[in-house]
């Protein structure tokens, strides 16, 4: 029986790591310009020898991207799941504490401020996408601190939510007075950023962006035993020897790292993060964390190929933002959550 | 009860009496004279002798049968009973308040820079008079769109206001300048399909200041000179592509097809690269697309404000292979860009596209104009 049990449960992770391929693969193949398995495949295994413009797009373009995606939506989904614990809150994500509005207001204060603060010196230009994802970092970054500060002065959990959320409206706040005052270009620059984009990491980024995740990943899955704790609420996880200071660093510290690296490089992804740890929670019939987090890692890996491949809207010429792709998708779920709410307190 | 229902009703049809009823028009007579716009289609000047009749048409985006009279008279003359009640202007005037800085380009050319006492933009100037009068206090800063300093233009009492609509909310803020009693006239020359069509406006401008004859011979001139340069590149057969615009994010915006700067490229003797595209406002392509179409371009134009190629592949340095990078062929059109952000193209340049024609044409025909320095465009380097 036990065997049994065990089997199923390494299938289900093996079904998922399968649809992860597939899916990946899909979306090498989606895009505006079309193009075949057959002229694909080559392309991709042999590189050198294939038509270098079909292996500029595959390797330039739709492997960076589809990495991408598997990055953002691992990241943004564990990061949702440790919230959705923490918090014991089935609609919390990723920028509860604010994380999202703190990567604004660095970007907003690069890209619309630059102008009448530095008196037209092009530092937007100067330092293009670089400078961004560091603007992004840096408000993420502060943000974090300023949680962690918190969360180590204060003594109840729910004043550091409350608090996180009172500072994302004041920074909003703020955001909105620097769109208020900035030039039409600047303006959509900055919009833009918000509909978030998966297609503009390049390869040198990659290598920024892939070893932050996996840091934000590991202190994640180091800190399984803990969010298990604290199923079962606060007072359990204390009356368990558990350092309740270590746990909420760790898990902040992940969290911040997870979504701000992600929101730097690919501006704010919503929803990813609330729907997937329920899905994930539904399908391996499970709240342990040890296979949670994991198992939360490649659905929302593949959750978030299956929005991009929807985004690139195959056979069409145009594309969605991937932001309008993930809320669609993720606004009907988020209600079905709401609406399975007496189940869910058992979080 | 049903005595104060029937009073409420009373009320409110009193109420509703009050309104004006709309006036019919008045009939003005006949034109005497009627001005032929060479390409511009967003207004007229009719001339009846003792006042003209200005008609703007339209002067918003997808605004359908919206028509605007402004009635001109001499100073000096009396204003004709026929244009009572009706929205009348004495010329020449004497102060102007600016919303647009491409205002500022029309005025310049007729040499009325100095009836400019209060404009939006302040920060995006080029002109050189008009930076010294807001250094100086003269010309004062307005605010735009959603935060005009209403006060401020009282204080100033110009003669007219200059506006411009992006969509019918300009009837807002038309309305509450008619409250406060400042005129207003609504200026669309964006809206027009041609280069030349823009410059056109000039003569529109020109009534204003009761300088139809300059404005007349001004725009004469730069017609002449834009059909000559035209000319000669017409009959080149080996038309070099041209790719517009720079990427952000996932998406680059491409110049539409029948815009003003694919017709602008067209009559330099260039193929753009969707120039099959049937849109007037620019619209996204994917950044896949765009790499695939611009590995046929030879040059690459008008990309934002970089200053130079690096600033370019900051934005996306995936674009470093395409040939007009490759080739040094890449060129922009800030060479008189200002510190503040602002940029003379925009200025200027809507008044003399015979100028701008004559950069495109130096960018994508070098060999027939060697030597020649550029005006507004600024060739890109590393």
């Amino acid at each position: 029986m036990v065997l049994h049990d065990r089997f199923w449960r390494e299938a289900e992770f093996f079904l998922l790591l399968v649809m992860l391929c597939i899916f990946f693969l899909l979306d090498l193949l989606a895009g505006s310009v079309p193009l075949t398995l057959s002229q694909s495949l080559p392309a991709l295994f042999h590189p050198s020898t294939a038509d270098p413009q079909i292996a500029a797009i595959l390797y330039q373009f739709r492997v960076p991207k589809a990495i991408t995606a598997v990055m953002a939506g691992a990241a943004l989904s564990v990061a949702g799941l440790q919230m959705q614990t923490i918090f014991r809150n089935p609609v919390a994500g990723p920028d509860i504490l604010g994380i999202s509005s703190g990567s604004s207001l660095g970007v907003a204060l690069f890209v619309l401020s630059a102008g009448w603060i530095f008196k037209g010196t092009p530092l937007f230009t100067l330092a293009g996408s670089w400078g961004i994802v560091m603007a992004a970092w840096l408000g993420a970054g502060l943000m974090m601190t300023l949680v962690v500060l918190l969360a180590a002065r204060l003594r109840d959990l729910m004043t550091v939510l409350i608090l996180g959320i009172l500072i994302s409206s004041a920074i909003l706040a703020i955001v909105s007075v620097l769109q208020y005052f900035s030039s039409e270009s600047s303006l959509k620059s900055f919009i833009v950023w918000t509909m978030g984009s998966l297609g503009s990491t390049t390869q040198t980024q990659l290598w920024v962006l892939i070893p932050a995740v996996m840091i934000g990943l590991l202190l994640a899955f180091l800190s399984s035993k803990f969010l298990d704790a604290f199923l079962l609420g606060e007072n359990y996880a204390k009356s368990m020897g558990m350092n309740l200071r270590v746990a909420y660093l760790l898990t902040f510290a992940s969290t911040s790292i997870l979504a701000g690296s992600i929101t730097a490089f690919c501006g704010p992804i919503g929803f990813v993060g609330i729907i997937v740890p329920h899905l994930a929670r539904k399908y391996f019939h499970s709240s342990l964390h040890s296979r949670l987090i994991p198992g939360t890692m490649v659905l929302g890996a593949v959750v978030m190929l299956a929005g991009d491949l929807i985004s690139q809207l195959p056979g069409y010429d145009i594309t969605l933002p991937i932001n309008s792709v993930t809320s669609l998708l993720g606004i009907p779920i988020v209600i079905w959550i709401i609406f399975q709410n007496k189940k869910i307190g058992a979080i | 009860m049903p005595g104060r229902v029937l009073l409420f009703i009373l009320l409110i049809c009193c109420f509703f009496g009050c309104i004006s009823n709309p006036k019919n028009k008045k009939s003005t007579g006949s034109p005497v004279g009627r001005q032929q716009n060479f390409a511009a289609t967003g207004f007229s000047v009719e001339d009846f002798g003792t006042f003209q009749k200005l008609t703007v048409t339209d002067p918003w985006q997808k605004s359908k049968n919206n028509q605007f009279d402004y009635y001109l008279v001499e100073k000096g003359r009396n204003i004709p009973d026929v244009l009572k009640g009706e929205q009348v202007f004495q010329t020449p005037l004497r102060t102007v308040v600016c919303l647009s800085t491409t205002h500022i380009g029309f005025l310049d050319a007729l040499k009325e820079i100095t009836a400019i006492t209060g404009l939006s933009g302040s920060a995006y100037v080029s002109n050189e008079a008009i930076k010294k009068g807001l250094a100086e206090n003269r010309i004062h800063e307005v605010g735009n769109e959603q935060g005009i300093n209403y006060e401020m233009i009282l204080q100033l009492k110009p003669d007219v206001v200059f506006a411009f609509g992006v969509g019918s909310e300009i009837g807002a803020q038309t309305n509450k300048l008619h409250d406060l009693g400042i005129p207003v006239v609504l200026v669309g020359e964006y809206l027009e399909r041609s280069p030349l069509a823009k410059a056109e406006w000039i003569k529109f401008f020109g009534a204003f200041f009761g300088k139809k004859q300059m404005a007349d011979s001004v725009y004469e001139n730069i017609r002449i000179s834009y059909e000559k340069i035209r000319n000669e590149v017409s009959k080149e057969t080996e038309l070099p592509t041209v790719l517009t615009g720079l990427p952000f994010k996932d998406t680059w915006w491409i110049a539409g097809g029948r815009s003003n700067l694919a017709e602008l490229i067209a009559d330099a003797g260039g193929k753009f690269l969707w120039r099959e595209n049937l849109s007037r406002e620019a619209f996204p392509v994917s950044l896949e697309e765009v790499f695939v179409r611009a590995s046929k371009a030879d040059y690459w134009i008008n990309c934002g404000s970089v200053g130079n190629i690096s600033e370019l592949m900051a934005f996306d340095q995936r674009f470093s292979e395409l040939p007009a990078v490759k080739k040094s062929q890449v060129y922009n059109n800030n060479l008189r860009s200002t510190p503040g952000g602002g940029n003379d193209y925009w200025e200027s340049g809507v008044v003399h596209p015979d100028l701008v024609l004559a950069d495109l044409v130096a960018i994508l025909h070098p060999k027939k104009t060697a030597g020649k320095d550029f005006y507004y465009y600024k060739h890109l380097l590393k």
